[in-house]
């Protein structure tokens, strides 16, 4: 921890403009996905070779790595102006994906959200995650730099303009079928929305209502006579099993719900301290990917998993450090979108696998197997890690040539 | 313009002075997020974790089972009636947790070596063979309007729909119908049981094709298959029943039944008489491998507990031969017109054990006779005078008559309201007679007149039965039902008939006196079997039964230890006096061997030595035309064979026509030259005999 940096000390080296504190705690989580995935792939019954599953996952670490150092060359003059250009590709990409989607994929998940080259397979609204990060903290700093007198119709007007610039991603993420990551934008959304500095006024209202209906749905979907009064308007006995599974994960273990069982099993069955390193007792199905938190769970138990949830605390509070350091308001709102991805992420896969929310597809950061949710979450490790990197240049050089457009 | 980069710390610090309370409020928000995971993670694993360990440390056991071959059934000689066959097939186990598309690839590769028929394929099949092919199932989706919005379980079922509601576009080649049929049979097997993918006829160019490539379809093996043949020809397969074949699976209507006791779908199971009624004995005990399986669904430790066993083989009291001779006699001496056939039984009537049921069918309209032997337990007949003998017991044990004081005269009988009725050989005159004499000369009048006196009466001419106890219904059939006739015989076969009862209410009091000589109730031939049993012996109602012993085979196929022996069973005793009995049978020996010229069984005299007997005949009504029902019982007193046998629905000119006798003479003929040589006979008369 002697290693993150307050703007009291005087920066001294080069190297200290690498934030080793955020490197620390992901190659943590590398190690950590690293070895869970090995433990996975070898109690995999389709697995044949444990190699083939563990390489892919190196080599994707190694491209991000080089990826973030790339983007840690992006100053904030640079980074806003490619904000619009990555949104507009991130756009396109979606849009492409509707027509050309792996159909396999498609068939085993129901989501077209996948390009397949041959082994090879992209899921693009991962990585668009922190190009909607980088157009959103575009978007609201500018806005405010517009209006420095805010008043209740000009913070309308900002919350109208944000909802502008999610709405197209969230069409698009709902044509691929992928209610998951549509979650992920709509938290990453709201983070920013919360830091932009929009007024309580506007935001206590909208948030009670935000609870008031969450809790109403709530109880429509947990009681019988709520359900009823649903299905009359229209919805089907099927679309409550999700909800099912989740209160009662015990009951029916034939099929998504089976899933969570064996997950609650697993992770259950370690106890305090873990059954140990690769002793796996239950088959989880899809442990490598979104069930990777059961093999952790069960190997290392309440203490590793209280640890590993430390971890990623760690690594938010650093990111948020960083702002602070920085004091940089489009920074700010850079890191505020990171910060929430990684928490929903986090929060969202843990959850499910333990049985506090329902199952969705949503893989929990560094660790889950898959490439491009890694890349897209080292993107984001990016982002941050070149504001450390750049932050020094504002204090010390007084520029102020970087106008807007 | 200035930098917004720089501005918060350079100039405009009231400016967004309340971001960092916000950005504080979100590690807030993570900070609270997180430990409700902790929380609950806290929960699952230290609060409930034991309970999780104890689930998951749970094993299942599963045991495999494989079939074995069924036992064979032999006749009294030792014959072979019923063996099996031994075929070379091709099955598989399903292992565990094999997934359909492992079988789908498997059945694809096993129908390059395997042709089978694809008659029973069914349209389900081939809808998930369908469904297994990834480029058809895009094209199946494809077709499917709003695919996507469905669930998981909407989806499949609409994808079946699809193909099944237009299995033209959907067509299978000749070689994927081949493959969709092998997939059927391996997806119909359960997880560790065998089922037969093609149990006869696999040639012998499949089986070395297949043997190359066994490694490469798990589960597939080169086995033998048995099935039933009967190398004495299928005429005893009348009372030995069938076999449900593996195709067919276990019959419909006891599914249930023999689900719950243990067989698979696809066992075969005995359909019907002695293999329904013997199938615990024949099906024999699988062999048995239990598996302990973790909750991880892996097969932890596999122990065979039992290695299997052959099933036992039945050993009948049926003489093949004698049974054969039966029929033909039934066949050699069938009468024509509107005849319904010819039943026959030969019973040991010491031990209830049967030499042979046969029986034939006749077709009135085109002559044609087909091998019924189970019509003797099944077809109840109206048949006459044989039951007299019962009668006059009845009569004796009631007190209505005494061996020594038991003179009638036989005399047409005239109720008031009705028509005469009459002995066929006395329409008119009044004739004393003894109950002997009754019996030999067959006559109705005295049977009519020992009904009165048991109901409480006696007969004045046109009286009216006013007098009458109504209860003489009840009188007369609980007699005859003590020697079986009207009850079931509880022979070990399924499917016996226990007779017809006519209404016996008050209205119908009039035809208790035809129910007195045998024209009312109707009785099957097995019934009169028992009866006549019951007379030689000393008055024991025995179950009648097929199955001799039952005995394992040894490790050449033959015959080896007794494992139970079938023992008499006495069912009642008819409870007479030993000169009540004796009445009886000197009126039987009097119907072939007494002095009255009016004798019915004269004709069996042929036979030595001399059999006793009693005769009927029954006047029915077939199509509208008065029909006659020829009957019999006899036995050779000494011996150990009694007979009995029916001929319904003949002609009129069957009257006198001795074929009921002709037929009998042919049986003891046999009798004698299968089963118990002439000279015992005798022999045992003179040692054994009960004094008659």
């Amino acid at each position: 921890m002697n290693n993150i940096r307050s703007n009291k000390h005087q920066p001294t080296a080069d190297d200290s403009r690498i934030d080793w504190g955020i490197i620390f705690v992901v190659l943590m989580l590398a190690l950590i996905g690293l070895a869970s995935i090995y433990v996975a792939a070898s109690h995999d019954s389709s697995v044949t070779s444990v190699f083939r599953v563990m390489l892919p996952q190196l080599l994707w670490y190694i491209i991000g790595t080089v990826i973030v150092i790339v983007l840690m060359q992006f100053d904030a003059e640079q980074l806003w102006k490619i904000a619009p250009l990555v949104y507009g590709i991130g756009v396109f990409l979606l849009i492409a994906v509707l027509f050309l989607y792996s159909r396999a994929y498609a068939q085993n998940t129901g989501a077209k959200s996948w390009f397949a080259i041959g082994s090879l397979t992209f899921q693009p609204s991962e990585v668009m995650k922190p190009a909607f990060i980088l157009m959103m903290a575009r978007v609201v700093t500018l806005y405010n730099s517009n209006h420095p007198n805010r008043n209740l119709k000009s913070d309308w007007r900002l919350l109208a303009i944000m909802t502008g610039w999610l709405l197209p991603v969230l069409v698009l993420l709902k044509l691929q079928n992928d209610f998951g990551t549509m979650l992920v934008f709509i938290a990453i959304f709201g983070g920013i929305v919360l830091v932009s500095g929009i007024s309580w006024k506007i935001l206590g209202p909208i948030i009670g209502i935000g609870i008031t209906v969450g809790a109403t749905a709530l109880t429509f979907v947990t009681t019988t006579w709520g359900r009823n009064i649903l299905m009359h308007i229209g919805f089907k006995a099927y679309q409550f099993d999700r909800v099912d599974n989740w209160l009662n994960p015990s009951q029916d273990t034939s099929n998504s719900g089976y899933q969570l069982w064996q997950s609650m099993k697993a992770i259950g069955s370690g106890q305090l301290s873990g059954n140990g390193f690769n002793v796996m007792h239950v088959h989880v199905p899809v442990q490598e990917s979104d069930m990777i938190f059961s093999v952790i769970g069960s190997n290392f138990g309440f203490v590793g998993g209280l640890l590993l949830i430390l971890l990623y605390f760690l690594l938010i509070y650093q990111m948020i450090r960083v702002t602070f350091d920085t004091m940089n308001e489009f920074y700010a709102y850079i890191a505020t979108g990171v910060v929430m991805m990684i928490l929903f992420h986090v929060f969202e896969n843990i959850g499910m696998s333990i049985g506090l929310l329902p199952l969705t597809g949503i893989p929990l950061p560094f660790i889950s197997q898959g490439g491009s949710a890694l890349l897209g979450n080292l993107i984001g490790v990016g982002l941050i890690m070149s504001m450390r990197y750049h932050y020094k240049s504002y204090m010390f050089t007084n520029r102020s040539s970087f106008s807007e457009k | 313009m200035e930098n917004r980069f720089t501005r918060k710390t350079r100039k405009k610090k009231a400016y967004r002075s309340d971001l960092p309370f916000r950005l504080n409020l979100i590690v807030i928000i993570v900070f609270l997020l997180f430990m409700a995971l902790i929380a609950q993670l806290y929960y699952l694993q230290i609060k409930k974790g034991s309970y999780f360990v104890a689930d998951v440390n749970r094993t299942d056991t599963l045991v495999e089972t494989s079939n074995v071959q069924r036992g064979m059934i032999y006749d009294s000689t030792g014959r072979v009636l019923v063996g099996n066959k031994a075929s070379k097939a091709i099955s598989y186990t399903k292992g565990v947790n094999v997934l359909s598309s492992e079988m789908y690839q498997t059945a694809n590769r096993l129908a390059k070596y395997l042709t089978v028929s694809t008659s029973q394929l069914s349209t389900r099949t081939v809808a998930d063979y369908i469904l297994e092919d990834d480029k058809r199932v895009a094209k199946v989706q494809a077709n499917i309007s709003n695919y996507s919005s469905l669930s998981d379980d909407g989806k499949y079922k609409a994808e079946l729909a699809e193909i099944t509601n237009n299995l033209k576009k959907y067509k299978l080649t000749k070689r994927q119908k081949n493959a969709a049929m092998i997939y059927q049979r391996m997806t119909g097997a359960y997880q560790l049981s065998t089922t037969y993918i093609k149990e006869s006829g696999v040639t012998n160019k499949e089986i070395a094709e297949i043997g190359e490539h066994l490694n490469e379809m798990s589960g597939v093996k080169i086995s033998t298959a048995w099935t039933r043949n009967y190398p004495q020809g299928k005429s005893v397969q009348g009372i030995i029943g069938t076999v449900s074949s593996e195709k067919v699976g276990l019959p419909d209507s006891q599914v249930n039944t023999l689900l719950a006791k243990g067989y698979s779908r696809n066992d075969s199971v005995g359909q019907s008489y002695i293999e329904e009624q013997y199938e615990s004995a024949l099906k024999g005990t699988k062999a048995q491998t239990q598996y302990e399986m973790s909750s991880n669904n892996k097969i932890v430790k596999a122990v065979e507990q039992y290695s299997g066993r052959k099933g036992d083989n039945l050993v009948l009291t049926i003489n093949a031969k004698f049974q054969a001779a039966m029929e033909k006699a039934l066949r050699a001496h069938i009468s024509g017109g509107l005849t319904s056939g010819a039943y026959a039984v030969a019973i040991n009537p010491y031990t209830g054990g049967i030499y042979g049921i046969a029986g034939i069918d006749r077709n009135a309209k085109t002559g044609k006779i087909t091998s019924n032997a189970l019509g003797a337990l099944n077809q109840s007949i109206v048949m006459g005078s044989v039951v007299k003998p019962a009668m006059v017991a009845g009569g004796l044990k009631r007190g209505v008559i005494t061996p020594t004081n038991n003179v009638i005269s036989d005399r047409p009988i005239k109720i008031a309201g009705t028509n005469t009725m009459s002995s066929d050989w006395n329409k008119s005159s009044v004739i004393p007679i003894t109950a002997q004499t009754a019996l030999a000369v067959s006559s109705n009048s005295y049977m009519m007149q020992l009904a009165l006196k048991e109901g409480g009466t006696s007969y004045t001419p046109g009286m009216g039965l006013s007098s009458l106890n109504s209860n003489v219904f009840s009188i007369m059939r609980n007699n005859f039902n003590q020697f079986g006739l009207g009850v079931k015989t509880g022979i070990d076969l399924p499917g016996e008939s226990s007779g017809i009862e006519g209404a016996s209410g008050r209205a119908n009091l009039g035809k208790a006196l035809m129910e007195a000589y045998g024209q009312y109730d109707a009785y099957t031939v097995l019934q009169l079997a028992q009866y006549v049993s019951a007379i030689v012996n000393g008055g024991y109602r025995l179950k009648p039964h097929v199955v001799q012993a039952i005995q394992s085979s040894d490790a050449n196929g033959k015959l080896s230890n007794i494992q139970s022996t079938v023992k008499t069973q006495v069912l009642n005793s008819v409870g007479w006096t030993a000169a009540q009995r004796k009445v009886i049978t000197e009126g039987m020996h009097q119907v072939v061997a007494g002095s009255n010229a009016r004798r019915t069984g004269q004709k069996l005299a042929e036979i030595t030595p001399t059999p006793s007997a009693k005769t009927g005949t029954a006047e029915t009504y077939t199509n509208g035309k008065s029909t006659l029902t020829l009957s019999l019982i006899t036995y050779i007193p000494g011996s150990k064979i009694a007979i009995a046998l029916a001929m319904p629905s003949g002609p009129q000119s069957n009257f006198g026509s001795n074929k009921n006798l002709d037929m009998a003479i042919d049986i003891y003929k046999a009798y004698f030259k299968y089963i118990q040589p002439k000279a015992s006979v005798k022999s045992t008369l003179k040692t054994t005999s009960l004094g008659n």
